[in-house]
């Protein structure tokens, strides 16, 4: 539906291109969860992000909005999701995050890579990568840019791939 | 690289390359393998994140996963307790996640039972991804330790995840699953194809769609059990009540089930609950009549058998495909259609032939 939108077309094609080769090998598409956590009904923008990654191939798996940490890594987990993309627009992420991957850590799944986006300070992304986030996606990201961000960082973390 | 004005509130791009190590630490963490025996006890101990992984290994595309996912089901197969298995299925917007998170929080709450839900949502042609919302609507269920919700994309035309729900279905069994909800996408060929799935087959409706009861439904409705009119709420209870008087007339012309089952409508609301609990008792009851006739294992064995009929049907399919003479000449085949040179219908008696002919030679 943004495709349309995304102006750059290039890494747009680039990116859907990598998701064909990414699930190609895998056996299946990407799959990532659009979450949203807390006290934060700002969904508008994850579901702008759900409908341009499913534009580029991924399975989207869209979360309700205010869950827990608990309840967000129970869904990434039974999804069987690679990713989970967490949608932060009311400051909460500072305290949400961390706890999120710990719950992932708990069901050991913690190999489903954390992505942060929303509006997130800069001076918190250092403490965000410390508490395990795999990449931070401000406001002005061009989708496709960061599809392909996270999809390298996805490619080297699979069964088989590269070390 | 951080900016001097350190707010979110205007354009802040991400960082233009993150810190390698940052990347290394992830990489490390690289999925563990799992063996046939830690999938099998995993699943048999109820691990929700095993099961989660064993469903993601039947639905892969990789060749090399198929033998490990078969041999998962095998065992599985023979080690499913008992179990109700309920589709359902309905116009888009029908309302069929919300009843089934409904009719979920009535077995979960009041009836102190667990349930696996397989949700399955369409995948788009065009760009093979795919919109999972179904479980958006499910809230407090998916939140709830008691339930199993498994969103599947249904990926491709060959109803591929058809058979692989089925086998999602044993798996979820064997993992102690007691009710399995099987939700099909909107409309289409899927609904006939989950039928052949499960014991007790619902389709949800709108009041108002009485053109569609009578027509395109049709096909569906001669085999549903049950017919519930959804949003039996506030303003639109009286229109449900007339259309589940109406629907209930058109259940009479249909023949007798060989289950000895008499399908019926009713009204429900996922939103107050109404209609729930006798919901689901109209799928126990059904359970007990068919069990007491002895339709309800004669109907699992029908199933098997039209498995194994399916599953032959995609091999073919498959191998026909991976034939390489059919391989090298389908391209061929194909311009000639495209540029009107032949028929279809002609080209592929061609290639069928191809496929057959050399067949008998080896």
């Amino acid at each position: 539906v943004y495709s349309a939108a995304g102006g750059d077309d290039d890494e747009f094609r680039k990116a859907q291109g990598m998701v064909a080769e990414f699930a190609q090998e895998e056996g299946r598409p990407p799959r990532i969860l659009v979450a949203k956590m807390g006290q934060d009904g700002h969904d508008r923008g994850a579901r702008v992000i759900s409908t341009a990654f499913a534009d580029l191939g991924f399975d989207v798996d869209i979360g309700p909005l205010f869950q827990t940490p608990h309840e967000v890594a129970q869904f990434a987990v039974e999804s069987d999701v690679h990713i989970v993309g967490v949608s932060s627009l009311a400051a909460g992420h500072k305290t949400l995050v961390p706890q999120l991957i710990e719950e992932l850590r708990r069901f050991r799944r913690d190999d489903i890579l954390v992505v942060v986006g929303g509006v997130i300070p800069p001076q918190d992304y250092e403490f965000l990568y410390q508490s395990g986030v795999a990449a931070i996606f401000g406001t002005g990201t061009p989708i496709p840019a960061a599809a392909q961000q996270i999809l390298h960082a996805l490619s080297r973390s699979l069964v088989g791939g590269p070390s | 690289v951080i900016d001097a004005n350190p707010t979110a509130l205007h354009v802040c791009p991400a960082l233009p390359s993150q810190p390698a190590s940052v990347w290394d630490i992830r990489a490390k963490k690289r999925r563990e393998t799992r063996s046939r025996a830690q999938f099998i006890d995993g699943i048999l101990s109820g691990d929700r994140a095993i099961l989660a992984q064993a469903i993601t290994l039947i639905e892969s595309s990789r060749a090399a996963d198929r033998e490990l996912a078969e041999q998962i089901v095998e065992v599985c197969l023979s080690s499913s307790g008992p179990s109700l298995r309920v589709g359902i299925t309905g116009v888009p917007g029908a309302g069929k996640s919300s009843l089934i998170e409904t009719l979920g929080r009535h077995l979960i709450d009041e009836l102190d039972q667990n349930l696996a839900v397989l949700a399955i949502d369409p995948s788009s042609r065009l760009s093979g991804g795919s919109i999972l919302g179904d479980k958006t609507r499910m809230g407090s269920l998916a939140s709830s330790g008691k339930a199993f919700i498994r969103p599947s994309p249904s990926r491709g035309s060959f109803g591929g995840v058809a058979q692989h729900t089925r086998e999602a279905i044993l798996l979820c069994e064997a993992a102690g699953y007691r009710n399995i909800l099987v939700e099909t996408v909107g409309v289409g060929q899927s609904e006939t194809a989950v039928h052949d799935m499960v014991d007790f087959f619902g389709l949800v409706l709108l009041a108002g769609a009485g053109d569609e009861l009578q027509g395109i439904k049709r096909g569906v409705m001669e085999l549903a059990d049950v017919v519930v009119i959804n949003k039996a709420d506030g303003a639109g209870l009286p229109a449900a009540e007339t259309t589940v008087a109406e629907a209930n007339h058109a259940l009479h012309f249909f023949p007798g089930s060989p289950s000895g089952w008499a399908p019926r409508a009713m009204a429900c609301s996922a939103h107050t609950g109404r209609g729930i609990p006798e919901l689901w008792n109209c799928a126990l009851e059904h359970a007990a009549i068919s069990r007491a006739n002895g339709w309800f294992d004669r109907n699992r064995c029908e199933q098997r058998r039209r498995w194994l009929r399916a599953s032959v049907e995609q091999g073919l399919g498959q191998l026909f495909l991976a034939h390489p003479l059919v391989h090298a000449r389908k391209e061929a085949f194909e311009a000639d259609v495209v540029a009107g040179r032949t028929t279809p219908f002609r080209a592929a008696r061609a290639l069928l032939e191809i496929y057959t002919g050399s067949g008998r030679n080896r």
